[in-house]
């Protein structure tokens, strides 16, 4: 009895081998420039620090490629980006202010330890757009990187919101500004 | 006391004689996998014809239709979906007793079910887009398993069956690993 309960015991554990397990919905493209830190020569409290993202649904990766069909009319891109200001000489703090404090143009923003950028789909002119500002509350040194736990330094990661069955559009967008550590460095006075 | 001892010996060497007498004397086997059909939405039924020497030989059907194979499927955990196998197989047994013993056996598998990939379709009037297509595969590969098997009644099996194996033709499309794993329950007549 006690070799047929080790039986048994194999057998369960045996049980979950059949699957070649993996995710098979997403597709990965490179494009660069496809979001931008509107650059300002100096900055003040007061004023926002800007992030724009505005892209056609049809992109060029070496041909024309639809990207809203190729996601099942995927409506949002989503992508994350970090503002930080320096407390002291070693030490980086990341910025944190309320939603509501966010100037939103276009498309949405969510921020709590990063800042969910969410590019809306306009059906009219058939662009992704996302424009928003992020309030400079203090003096001081800042610094500015694209992706939250991300493993890219100098690209931005969007991904298609895509419903449970329809392909992940993922793009890895080269970006400009940012140092070779990822970082784009800012006063604000 | 000894004298005891060796009646008893012997009894129990003549009952046990007497059953495999009686269940050597059956030569053919019908089974069903219980744990396939519960745990696996899939029905799996056996032949197994006994021969005079410890070996015996069989076939096993299977037909599966998971519900929550085909949402994997669907939403992308996995690129394939087995439907049947149809696997052969020669086992040997390993134990005297032919009431309870273990055996080894090694089986061949015909298999196939559905099987999706991502597509870039081009070179039309309209930019490309990503789709995905479905399509099925047929496999056939090779494996070996351990099983341990007893008697109740002289006719009642109940197996309990540990075996995997590997896809040798199609592996692009058909799940590399190939398993042979369960618990049946069988009538030997």
């Amino acid at each position: 009895m006690k070799k047929l309960l080790l039986f048994a015991f194999v057998l369960m554990f045996s049980n979950c081998d059949t699957n070649d397990d993996g995710f098979y919905n997403n597709i990965y493209l490179d494009i660069p420039n496809l979001v931008t830190i509107q650059i300002q020569p100096t900055y003040n409290v007061g004023d926002y620090i800007y992030v724009n993202a505005v892209f056609s649904r049809i992109l060029n990766d070496g041909a024309l490629l639809d990207i809203y069909k190729s996601s099942g009319g995927a409506t949002q891109f989503t992508f994350t980006y970090v503002i930080e200001r320096k407390i002291n000489a070693t030490t980086w703090e990341v910025v944190t202010v309320n939603d509501s404090q966010l100037d939103i143009n276009q498309g949405n923003a969510q921020n709590g330890s990063y800042v969910y950028a969410i590019c809306v789909y306009d059906e009219i002119d058939q662009f992704y757009k996302y424009n928003v500002g992020f309030p400079l509350i203090t003096a001081g040194e800042y610094r500015f990187s694209y992706g939250y736990n991300s493993s890219s330094i100098n690209s931005v990661e969007l991904r298609s919101e895509s419903s449970s069955k329809n392909l992940i559009v993922n793009i890895n967008s080269l970006a400009s500004n940012i140092d070779s550590s990822g970082f784009y460095y800012f006063n604000v006075n | 006391m000894k004298k005891l001892f060796s009646l008893l010996l012997l009894l129990s060497l003549a009952t046990q004689a007497q059953e495999n007498s009686i269940i050597s004397n059956k030569k053919t086997e019908l089974r069903v996998d219980v744990l396939a059909a519960v745990a696996n939405t899939k029905l799996s039924v056996s032949y197994e014809r006994f021969f005079d020497n410890a070996f015996s030989t069989g076939i096993n059907v299977n037909y599966s239709n998971s519900d929550k194979l085909n949402d994997d499927f669907d939403n992308g955990y996995r690129n394939n979906v087995p439907k049947f196998e149809v696997n052969p197989y020669v086992r040997y047994a390993l134990s005297k007793s032919k009431t309870r013993y273990y055996f080894a056996e090694i089986f061949g598998s015909y298999n196939g079910g559905d099987y999706k990939e991502i597509i870039r379709v081009s070179g039309m009037a309209q930019p490309d887009y990503y789709t995905t297509e479905k399509s099925q595969y047929t496999d056939f590969g090779i494996g070996g398993g351990l099983g341990y098997k007893m008697y109740f009644k002289d006719c009642i099996a109940l197996e309990v069956l540990v075996g995997f194996g590997s896809n040798l033709f199609n592996r692009e499309k058909s799940p590399d690993v190939i398993s042979r794993v369960g618990i049946n329950l069988g009538y030997r007549f």
